[in-house]
């Protein structure tokens, strides 16, 4: 990236208004992190090009509501037992968690939970962008496949379970196990917020 | 003052590579299903594109653009060896990404379509685009 970012800027000492140069920056700047400066560059961009769809997209791209980190591995609260989702027994990992990053179960342990969410909950503020761009309506799924690993994603908004199994699986079993965790997931939510409530309120009734 | 038109696509013409990427993208819009597709560089250029007039294809080629580093990253960064694919299913359709030599290969399909059919689609455009833009082997001998 370094070089790409020296050449851009090279550029734009040259044309300030260069708008793929500002637009190169900006994608830089998005591929280190840094939102901030990504920003700054797209809105120089708009402002010398209003009428500039690609710099516009990424600054809606940006202002996507955007998914924070999962919470790092000492702070997961596990909420369920991973063992009453029954997950399939090639699955490499499983993680559930909340929109806000809490992680509430995980396989094979917490320490493995940041790996298994933590890409696709970088990728679901662009993806819901890129689909609503294309006018696909809200992101339900996700099947992400690499050479190590095929990652399938179900999300809701709130919640975001993830099912990391084994490269080349069928993608037609793999959703078809996406499904029956997720309905086993959000039935033993239920349960275990029924639980919670009533735990507080017999403190409640003992105080 | 009219406002600025910026049109950054490429527009290639005869027998080029070019123009056997386009027609990758031309046939995966002739399969059942398919709403649209395009090729993409990881920098947002538009290189083919065949999409339904109600869509950006500038803007749309952005995000997956920038999408589709974003999962090459996140593949590098796990150590999981390279991001060959990706499915987004949502309400109203879906939308494949794979990776190539070139850029990203994008489809765009209806809600029902066939996945595993498309996914297959997805995997041949992959390798034709990929025998296309391999360098050449040397000559024996050379």
């Amino acid at each position: 990236l370094p070089p790409a970012r020296a050449e851009f800027r090279w550029v734009l000492e040259r044309d300030p208004q260069h708008p793929r140069a500002l637009l190169g920056v900006a994608r830089v700047a998005l591929e280190e992190g840094d939102a901030g400066a990504c920003r700054e560059s797209l809105q120089q961009a708009l402002h010398a090009w209003p009428d500039f769809p690609e710099a516009q997209a990424l600054l809606d791209g940006l202002a996507a509501r955007p998914v924070p980190a999962p919470a790092p591995a000492s702070t997961v609260r596990l909420l369920l037992r991973v063992d009453r989702l029954q997950p399939p027994e090639t699955a490499r990992g499983l993680a559930l968690a909340r929109a806000d990053g809490a992680v509430l179960t995980t396989l094979p342990g917490p320490g493995h939970a940041w790996a298994t969410v933590e890409r696709p909950a970088r990728v679901l503020g662009l993806a819901g962008a890129t689909l609503a761009r294309a006018g696909l309506g809200p992101l339900r799924r996700v099947v992400m496949e690499d050479e190590n690993e095929a990652v399938f994603v179900r999300t809701d908004g709130e919640h975001l379970l993830a099912l990391a199994m084994p490269p080349g699986t069928d993608i037609a079993q793999g959703i078809l196990q996406l499904h029956r965790l997720w309905a086993t997931a959000g039935h033993e939510l239920e349960l275990a917020t029924a639980a919670a409530r009533g735990r507080a309120a017999g403190r409640r009734r003992a105080s | 003052m009219p406002v600025r038109r910026l049109h950054l696509s490429l527009d290639l013409d005869g027998e080029s590579r070019g123009r056997q990427v386009r027609e990758v993208v031309e046939q995966l819009v002739r399969l059942p299903w398919v709403r649209g597709s395009l090729i993409v560089a990881p920098d947002g250029f538009v290189i083919a594109a065949h999409l339904p007039a109600t869509v950006a294809v500038d803007a749309l080629a952005a995000l997956a653009a920038t999408l589709g580093r974003e999962l090459e990253l996140g593949a590098a960064r796990l150590g999981h060896g390279a991001f060959r694919t990706a499915l987004f299913s949502a309400d109203d359709g879906a939308l494949l990404l794979g990776t190539t030599r070139v850029g990203f290969l994008v489809i765009v399909a209806d809600p029902l379509a066939n996945l595993h059919a498309l996914r297959g689609a997805l995997h041949d455009a992959m390798r034709f685009v990929e025998e296309m833009w391999a360098p050449p082997v040397a000559a024996a001998g050379a």
